[in-house]
């Protein structure tokens, strides 16, 4: 009985893949359009941000670059409030549009029409944007309450070349993935719910709902997840510097950040919208909107 | 649940024998090639938007929009809804009547 639970509970997961690799790949435009823009609007707002500080320099002769940036400025405010700007603005942005992918996997899932169009993205940031920069801010906590968690000794992380995990400090970057795992199942479901219900309390609700009827089918799917865009390329990557040290140079670690992160853009985000849209549409559980829409 | 979801709204009485078109804008939009493209085969059976993809290899935005207008002018409708074994909704276009014909006095 057990194993045949097993095989259906699998074949669900497999479903969910199968399914979402499929829409992603009739609809990929959309979706790498949609980071693109991201985070093309993030690298344009730091530019203009940082224009403006020249400015801002260049007008008011009394003050320094240490007033906009360096940790202890001795104007306080003026640094604040910049960093505020600067850092908040762009990332709304570039996690609200990330986002807008729940709403393109809501079109070609839940609208009837089976794809989706750049431009819905728009209409999703105008409708969503603060909810999903909201939840996202939540579920990236995950990551860093995980990386509090793994105490890195502050001295290893200097240069890659005497980077040295013993048994203990690898088992405390386990704690930490499986924390940061843990969280974001537990959070994952209130992005398709957001957009198809459009309220914040509700999303959290039906999310706890979805968690408690479907805890398994949630972590196998999104545990595979997790094996094939975060910790393959993360052990990769680790993998080279730590036993490969002579291969190790600045330019290596780059390249492998760069692939391990454009792995995760180009078809890490869409997937996980796809997935999670799809996971919503096919479990069971209470809703506040009815599944199916009616017409 | 899941057997609920493979529910289907099926309005395939709504198609009449004939429609004759005596209105010189509705004519303009039937006379519209990739328009006329899309009705013609709505003629036959109801289509989605990837099936009428397949068939005419126009993009499926440039497809919905067409469809929106033939829909807004009532020459095609939403036919049924269907979902997939994945409960991907699946809505179906149908032109309203079996024949079109367009007849104009000037």
């Amino acid at each position: 009985m057990r194993s045949r639970n097993s095989f259906k509970l699998f074949t669900e997961t497999k479903k969910d893949f199968k399914n979402s690799w499929q829409l992603f790949k009739e609809n990929y435009k959309a979706f790498i359009s949609t980071e693109f823009f991201a985070f093309l609007s993030f690298i344009s707002i730091e530019i203009i941000m940082f224009s403006l500080i020249g400015l801002i320099y260049y007008l008011v002769p009394s003050l320094s670059l240490e007033d906009f940036w360096f940790i202890f400025p001795q104007n306080f405010n003026i640094s604040f409030i910049f960093r505020f700007i600067t850092i908040f603005v762009a990332l709304i942005i570039l996690f609200a549009f990330l986002n807008c992918q729940n709403g393109l996997a809501y079109d070609i899932m839940s609208s009837g029409e089976m794809f989706a169009e750049f431009k819905s993205s728009f209409t999703y940031f105008r409708r969503y944007w603060w909810q999903y920069f909201v939840l996202t801010i939540l579920i990236l906590m995950g990551w860093f309450l995980g990386m509090i968690i793994f105490d890195f000794d502050h001295n290893n992380m200097q240069s890659p070349q005497t980077i040295t995990l013993d048994a203990f400090q690898i088992g405390w970057l386990i704690i930490s993935f499986l924390f940061f795992f843990i969280w974001f199942v537990t959070f994952i479901n209130t992005l398709p719910s957001i957009t198809a219900q459009g309220s914040l309390k509700h999303s959290f609700i039906e999310n706890f709902r979805i968690l408690r009827k479907n805890a398994k089918r949630l972590l196998t799917t999104w545990g595979i997840f997790f094996l094939i865009f975060f910790i393959t390329p993360f052990t990769v990557s680790f993998i080279t510097i730590i036993f490969l040290p002579s291969l190790t140079s600045p330019f290596l670690i780059l390249f492998l950040l760069g692939l391990f992160i454009s792995f995760l853009a180009i078809i890490g985000f869409p997937m996980l919208s796809l997935i999670a849209t799809g996971i919503y549409n096919n479990v069971e559980f209470e809703r506040f909107k009815p599944f199916p829409p009616s017409e | 649940m899941a057997s609920n979801f493979n529910s289907s709204i099926d309005k395939s009485s709504k198609i009449k024998e004939e429609i004759k078109i005596t209105d010189s804008s509705l004519a303009l939009i039937v006379l519209h090639e990739k328009k006329k493209m899309i009705l013609k085969m709505l003629l036959e059976k109801a289509m989605t938007i990837q099936d009428l993809k397949k068939a005419t290899n126009l993009n499926p935005g440039t497809i919905k929009r067409h469809l929106d207008d033939l829909v807004k002018n009532k020459l095609v409708f939403v036919a049924k809804v269907k979902y997939s074994d994945y409960n991907i909704r699946m809505k179906y276009y149908r032109a309203t009547a079996k024949n079109f014909i367009i007849n104009i006095k000037i």
